[in-house]
């Protein structure tokens, strides 16, 4: 090796373009550097990580116990706000679910090759944030025992749900998305579940991670077949990372509360969930990548990019805000007015600027490269966009709840002990099943980041900076 | 996290209080298993821990259907249908009420022999079958588990057999000394009854005292009346003759005596239909908004003491301004001199008044001393407003008056000598807390108190007796008319108890056995007709009305008067006045343990299950109270005053509302009782303050006591000023003077966002105009803010009480509102009111987003909602405008259950009693509309006859503001409602379409004043 590149960030993408796999990219040191967090012991800090997991999971049964046993009326919901933290939670990881699809299915597309080490962490979180997303709509009902007759299950009554509510198309887009997602993310899982299979010791792991690879062997007809159906699943998920959040959005478009009835918020609640995904990537990646040494895989150059993303996104999502209060004001309707006003300088105005604070003033470090190069600013910056989207979705939903039409209506919302652990609780259930994913799956994909290293490209040039016969040792 | 047991807030929700009391019918019920959900929602103990974690077990292993509520119930057939009994009907007896010191002739409906509903009686003329918020929740005080009983004797539980024992030595005693040494106190309703047994026992026992107990029946208004006409005389007005009424400190469509009549009749000279109706014009002086107060045309704060100079400068100019004195009271008007910045106003109804001689009218209330009232009486009678049935006022004998004290000359009695007080359904240690009344009861050798609760006189009585409700006794009552009702028993007494007329018999009486219902009879039917064979009497129980005996007028006096104007002085000392008032839900304290009007929201301050002294902006601010932030959210955090008057002081939370008299503090008086699980905690005893001379108006030092109290309103302060920075234009309540309307007919139209042709429907509008279509209309103009509809409603639809904790949630659950507005300058505001139910959008925008399709449009324009169906999603809710549906964020009517057992007996049957999670709103009273439709096409064509359908707010509400009926037919009363000028639907500018529209607000302010 002549030279050993740390930063791959500073490369002109014009002159010349930067290794995206760093150190050793050979096909086995990346098997190995994957391989390793599954077959090490488990570091400490998982340990951690895992066991508050847990804890905030127990917190969840008993919160979503005691909801169902006692009714709605433990959150701080009152007449005017009938939607709470539940919806803005639910919106928030579904949210947060963008970025994996986004990730694996549009920026394979576009051919973007430097997705290869982020998809499967992305995929993956994606899963689980929608796996979080679903309780809260499942739980916020009255009725929860009856909530199946939001499905369109033929029954005796012959009573079909009502085609004409958002909520219903809500049922349709996210569990669509989620089943899509699955399947997305575990095609492109076979090929390292083979992998798996063969290095595993144990017969136990050896016999799962067989049956999972469908027996897979990596034949060129196997490998035909993969990448036909990989195609076609990213062709299919690429509509409805732009769809589910879409139809998110109409439960509030839809409807006629001033604050919610905007034309806008279709685009910019998809620009506001990839924000809010990409962030959340940033937030997980950057400790992973150190915790199992796989800076050279998920490297600068990977944040960096991500952070341009979460530029554009805020920045999009920063003009979306500008745009709804002018077309408020250019509207002429007072209500409408009255109620983006409030938001502004209303009794909500502390979670207002708190959101514009991290979404729209955040990003604009990412500007400068120091900024976009640096973890800890990266990481800094990634959990106050987080902060931010989660109550860019209280905003929306409870400052236009909570003032509407009739001033005699009028009320606030506070949020009491079991809003706030049914929150922390859903983390719990996120954090359990991303340091199972952490633990027993690979979380880079293998495969397909070989594609991208100069041994999965044979030629026949010479590689003048690597001596004679320009090639590393092991090389091709 | 609060502990449920520390929480003073929890009203009505106390499972230990429930099973600390053994009720007879609640052990029947028994068998039905403990509720489990009792606890606050905010707090776990052990047991619900571990309860909760069982869930949380049994939610992983068998899903979660098991969590179905289903509750076993034990049915008693009928072997044999008793006779003239249909399954499923109802029966409806008619009866009377007296409630809130006000005659109620009434219609009981009721369900295999349990009352359930009272509306007014539609025979009767000056009601029109409307009804009080009183008498609406009159059904609650029946099946109210801290009702008395037992009889109690010295603080111990007593056996009747012992009890009946000591009435008969009691009545030995009595009938042997001749009445000597003993006292009697009866209640001070008008009953001939009652009247005609005190008057026998005052004859056959010479020495016996007598004393009326009820401090407003003999208050103010009856010494002004004692003052002006002599002994023995009783005052009734007719308001829809009169153009002009001053109304000074009277709330007379609200608390005052006769307030539905005069409700009604106030509305029939205001109602304008076309720009060419004439339309009457109030004048309100008083220290702060009432509900009458509120709809004035011009209304003047200013204190209390103050009033009465306002009248001697009104009644001078009104002489000067060339009306005669005809009773010759000019002396007592000497150097009268109006309080600062009300000439204009005095000089304007001066001059008002004279002009309509003959239709003009000053009303006094009862806070005004006795002088003010007799004062008013002599300028009514220059005004020509006194005469026979024709008249403004009519003057005349009250037949049932009875020679008697008041509860000060029981004091007086009481310190010379008593040994023997037997009080018949009075309360005299509450009433009269400020002036050691109840020492004074103590202090007596021998005393028996009979009353519906074990309330403050009991405790300090030597035996107490339980009452039998009004709806469970025979007994009759005059109204203000003169038209008699008998009252007939609609239920055997709950628990064994005995109405006041049954314990005088039995404890004054001549020994002779007779039941209520003879000596009832006794006074109606002469002793030749006591066989009655003309059927009489059961024409009476059938009409439930006795058309009045002709009776004789009285005439004003001048000497009277200007006594009593000599004696005419304030209280003084004190940096601040103090006017007290009745509560306008619980009266005096006697509703104080009804979950209805507890949680009914007052109509000025939009306060429930607490009282408070309300002053005014500037008076907080020179006390240093706490207001503004806190106030916004209807979760008012106030400090406490100290009131020091009358040797005593009291603590109680100060809230601020606009149009309050400066250096004036007005407080609802009632509250701070412990004689029920409701009552309980429930706001401040503030009678310990008054005083015996001068119980309303009072002078006190202040200070500001600190601290923070959680006050539970339903609305928060608010004006809709177009232009208020707060709120921007927002036409919700649309207004105009008479003079504008008849210039500009279509007035309302100019509040239109979109001019009604440019609204457009996305789709097909569901609802094609066929068949019938029902509609309703509010007339803003003559709503009085009385609260009648709301507590009729809460009564017709089974809805649940949630407590003052759940209130403080924002989780009331009544299905209509009264939405107030100030308007103005918030100096001297207006007040604006508007009754907000379910619209019943045509176009509705809860029906297109609930996804379980659980609210539905019905072929006759209802928005239904499907209670089965409803999970619960709240979407309905969110996007409602009006936001008028209500959720059962727990299992609020299970709750109920548990606090009283027998709110089961008060549920209508033909209404769905909610479970939790589900959303519930106004349906029109549905089954009322079925029930009609039934009977439309069992006897008729099917077609329901306009009028058959009344619903409950209509009926109760007694100015008639709502109209309901079919719009789908042009001559019905409310299609006719709607064709008017003033008819417009609020925010219509978003399609909904509603089917509930308003007839905009019309004031008739003096030109001379604008």
């Amino acid at each position: 090796m002549a030279v050993t590149i740390t930063d791959n960030s500073n490369f002109d993408p014009v002159d010349g373009r930067a290794p995206l796999i760093l150190g050793d990219d050979s096909f086995a040191g990346i098997t190995q550097a994957v391989a390793r967090p599954m077959e090490d012991p488990a570091p400490t800090a998982l340990k951690v990580v895992f066991g508050i997991g847990l804890m905030l999971l127990g917190l969840l049964g008993v919160s979503l116990a005691y909801l169902i046993y006692k009714g709605t009326g433990i959150w701080g919901l009152n007449n005017p706000v009938g939607w709470g933290w539940a919806i803005v939670n639910f919106v928030f990881w579904v949210g947060i679910g963008h970025a994996g699809t986004l990730i694996s299915a549009i920026l394979f597309l576009f051919r973007q090759k430097w997705r290869t080490s982020i998809n499967r962490a992305a995929e993956a979180m994606t899963i689980f944030a929608v796996m979080c997303a679903l309780i809260f709509p499942g739980v916020h009902v009255g009725r929860v025992w009856v909530a199946y007759w939001l499905l369109p299950l033929p029954n005796q009554m012959a009573m079909w749900p009502n085609f004409r509510s958002p909520l219903l198309w809500d049922v349709f887009a996210v569990s669509i998305y989620g089943t899509v997602s699955i399947l997305f993310w575990y095609t492109g899982l076979i090929p390292d579940l083979a992998t798996m299979r063969d290095r595993s010791k144990g017969a136990l792991a050896k016999k799962l991670y067989g049956l999972f690879a469908l027996g897979w062997r990596g034949s060129n007809r196997h490998w035909q077949n993969y990448e036909r159906a990989y195609l076609i699943l990213a062709g299919l998920s690429t509509p409805l990372v732009l769809s589910v959040h879409t139809i998110v959005s109409f439960d509030f478009a839809v409807s006629q509360l001033p604050g919610w009835h905007t034309t806008i918020f279709p685009p910019y609640f998809v620009a506001g969930a990839i924000f809010s995904g990409f962030a959340m990537v940033l937030t997980l990646m950057i400790p992973v990548r150190s915790l199992f040494n796989l800076q050279h895989i998920i490297t600068t150059r990977h944040l960096e990019n991500t952070a341009k993303i979460i530029l554009l996104t805020g920045s999009l999502v920063g003009y979306a805000y500008a745009m709804e209060f002018f077309i408020a004001w250019y509207g002429g309707n007072a209500y409408e007015s009255y109620a983006f006003v409030n938001r502004m300088f209303g009794p909500y105005a502390w979670a207002y600027w708190t959101m514009v604070s991290c979404n729209v003033i955040t990003p604009q470090i990412f500007w400068f490269k120091k900024a976009r190069t640096n973890v800890y600013i990266l990481f800094v910056a990634s959990i106050f966009v987080n902060i931010g989207m989660w109550f860019e979705r209280f905003v929306i939903t409870v400052t236009s709840l909570h003032r509407d039409f009739l001033p005699s209506s009028w009320d606030y919302f506070h949020p009491t002990f079991w809003d706030v652990s049914t929150f922390l609780g859903s983390f719990g259930l996120f954090l359990v099943m991303f340091c199972l994913f952490l633990r027993f799956l690979p979380a880079v994909a293998i495969a397909e980041v070989k594609a991208v290293t100069p041994a999965a490209d044979p030629h026949h040039h010479p590689h003048a900076e690597n001596g004679d016969d320009g090639h590393d040792e092991g090389g091709h | 996290m609060s502990n449920s047991k520390n929480s003073p807030k929890r009203q009505w929700r106390s499972l230990d209080q429930l099973n600390a009391a053994p009720d007879a019918i609640e052990q029947l019920h028994h068998e039905f298993p403990e509720g489990t959900t009792e606890r606050e929602p905010t707090g776990i103990e052990r047991r619900q821990f571990m309860q909760i974690m069982g869930a949380s077990a049994a939610m992983t292993g068998v899903g979660l259907t098991g969590c179905l509520r289903k509750s076993s119930e034990n049915i008693l057939p009928f072997a044999e249908r008793p006779e003239d009994r249909i399954p499923g009907v109802p029966e409806r007896y008619a009866t009377g009420l007296w409630s809130a010191c006000t005659v109620v002739p009434a219609l009981v409906t009721s369900y295999d022999g349990r009352p359930t509903k009272v509306d007014g009686n539609p025979r009767d003329a000056r009601t029109g079958g409307s009804t009080s918020p009183f008498a609406q929740a009159e059904i609650l005080n029946i099946y109210d588990r801290s009702r008395s009983n037992q009889p109690w004797h010295d603080g111990n539980a007593a056996r009747w057999a012992d009890a009946y024992e000591a009435m008969e030595q009691a009545r030995t005693a009595l009938r042997a000394n001749g009445g000597a040494g003993t006292a009697l106190v009866v209640d001070g309703r008008p009953s001939p009854t009652l009247a005609r047994q005190v008057r026998e026992l005052q004859q056959a026992l010479p020495q016996l005292q007598v004393f009326v107990g009820d401090p407003i029946v003999r208050g103010n208004r009856f010494a002004g009346l004692r003052a002006a006409c002599g002994d023995g005389a009783t005052i009734s007005y007719n308001l829809s003759r009169a153009k002009v009424i001053v109304s000074l400190d009277c709330d007379f469509a609200g608390t005052e005596p006769d307030a539905i009549a005069n409700a009604r009749g106030f509305a029939a000279g205001r109602r304008v239909q076309t720009p060419t109706d004439e339309m009457n014009r109030l004048y309100v002086v008083e220290p702060s908004f009432s509900a009458t107060g509120s709809t004035a045309d011009h209304h003047l704060h200013i204190p209390a003491s103050e009033v009465g100079s306002v009248l001697k400068a009104l009644a001078q100019q009104v002489f000067s301004g060339g009306v005669s004195d005809q009773v010759g009271v000019g002396a007592a008007l000497a150097g009268a001199s109006a309080p600062a910045g009300s000439g204009e106003l005095i000089a304007a109804m001066a001059s008002d008044l004279a002009a309509n001689v003959g239709s003009a009218v000053v009303m006094v209330g009862e806070r005004q001393p006795a002088w003010v009232h007799a004062l008013a009486l002599a300028l009514n009678q220059s005004l020509n407003a006194v005469g026979g049935a024709g008249a403004v006022v009519q003057l005349r004998e009250e037949p049932t008056y009875i020679e008697a004290g008041g509860l000060a000359d029981l004091q007086d009695a009481l310190a010379s000598g008593i040994t023997t007080l037997i009080i018949a359904g009075a309360n005299p240690a509450y009433d009269a807390s400020g002036t050691g009344m109840a020492e004074a009861i103590a202090a007596v050798e021998n005393s028996f108190h009979l009353g519906y609760y074990r309330d403050e006189t009991a405790e300090v009585s030597k035996w107490h007796i339980p009452q039998c409700h009004q709806l469970e006794a025979w007994g009759d009552l005059l109204s203000a008319d003169g038209t008699g009702v008998i009252q007939q028993p609609l239920i055997a007494p709950l628990y064994i108890s005995k109405s006041d007329i049954e314990f005088l018999h039995q404890i004054t009486g001549d020994g002779s056995e007779a039941d209520a219902m003879s000596i009832v009879q006794a006074t109606w039917l002469s002793a030749d007709r006591q066989h009655d064979p003309a059927g009489t009497w059961r024409t009476w129980l059938r009409d439930g009305l006795i058309p009045a005996a002709r009776p004789s007028a009285k005439s004003v006096q001048a000497a009277g008067i200007l006594e009593a104007a000599n004696f005419a002085s304030n209280p003084a000392g004190g940096d601040y006045e103090l006017n007290f008032q009745l509560d306008t839900k619980i009266f005096d304290g006697r509703y104080v343990n009804n979950p209805w009007l507890q949680e009914l929201p007052d109509f000025v301050t939009k306060l429930t299950w607490d009282n408070a002294a309300l002053v005014s902006p500037a008076t907080a601010d020179e006390l240093g109270l706490r207001y503004g932030s806190g106030a916004k959210y209807g979760r008012e955090k106030v400090n406490f005053v100290r009131l020091s008057a009358n040797g005593a002081e009291v603590e109680i939370p100060a809230f601020v509302v606009p149009a309050v008299a400066d250096k004036t503090i007005v407080l609802p008086i009632g509250y701070g009782r412990s004689i029920g699980i409701v009552a309980e905690g429930a706001g401040r005893n503030v009678n310990p303050i008054r005083s015996a001379n001068s119980p309303w108006i009072a002078r006190a030092t202040v200070q500001n006591a600190g601290g923070r109290y959680k006050l539970a309103t339903t609305q928060d302060h608010g004006s809709l000023v177009p232009g208020d920075v707060e709120y921007y234009a927002r036409p919700l309540v649309r207004e105009a003077t008479l003079e504008e309307f008849r210039h500009h007919p279509d007035f309302v139209r100019d509040d239109d966002l979109m001019q009604a042709g440019k609204i457009n429907s996305l789709w097909t509008e569901p609802n094609a105009r066929h068949g019938q279509q029902w509609g309703m209309t509010i007339d803003l103009s003559t709503c009085v803010g009385c609260n009648a509809c709301v507590v009729a409603c809460q009564a017709e639809n089974n809805i649940s009480v949630v407590g003052k904790q759940r209130v403080l949630e924002g989780r009331e659950m009544h299905w209509i509102r009264i939405d107030r507005y100030f308007t103005g300058d918030p100096e001297s505001p207006e007040v604006v009111s508007q009754p907000v139910g379910c619209m019943h959008c045509e176009n509705a925008p809860c029906e297109q987003v609930c996804p379980v399709a659980a609210t539905v449009h019905s072929p006759e324009g209802l928005n239904d909602m499907v209670y089965n169906r409803c999970i619960g999603t709240r979407y309905c809710a969110n996007n409602c405008p009006y936001k008028v549906r209500r959720y059962n964020f727990f299992a609020f009517a299970k709750e109920d259950y548990q606090d009283n057992r027998l709110i089961t007996l008060a549920r209508n049957p033909n209404v769905t009693v909610r479970h939790r999670g589900v959303m519930e709103k106004c349906s029109y009273c549905v089954q009322r509309i079925s029930a009609a439709k039934l009977e439309a096409k069992k006897h008729g064509t099917g077609i329901i006859p306009d009028g058959q359908i009344v619903v409950a707010c209509q009926q109760a509400c007694p100015t008639d503001a709502i109209v309901f009926g079919d719009v789908n037919n042009p001559n019905s009363a409310v299609s006719q409602s709607k064709g008017r000028d003033t008819n417009y639907g609020l925010l219509e500018w978003l399609n909904t379409k509603p089917r509930t529209t308003y007839l905009a607000k019309i004031r008739n302010p003096n030109p001379e004043l604008v």
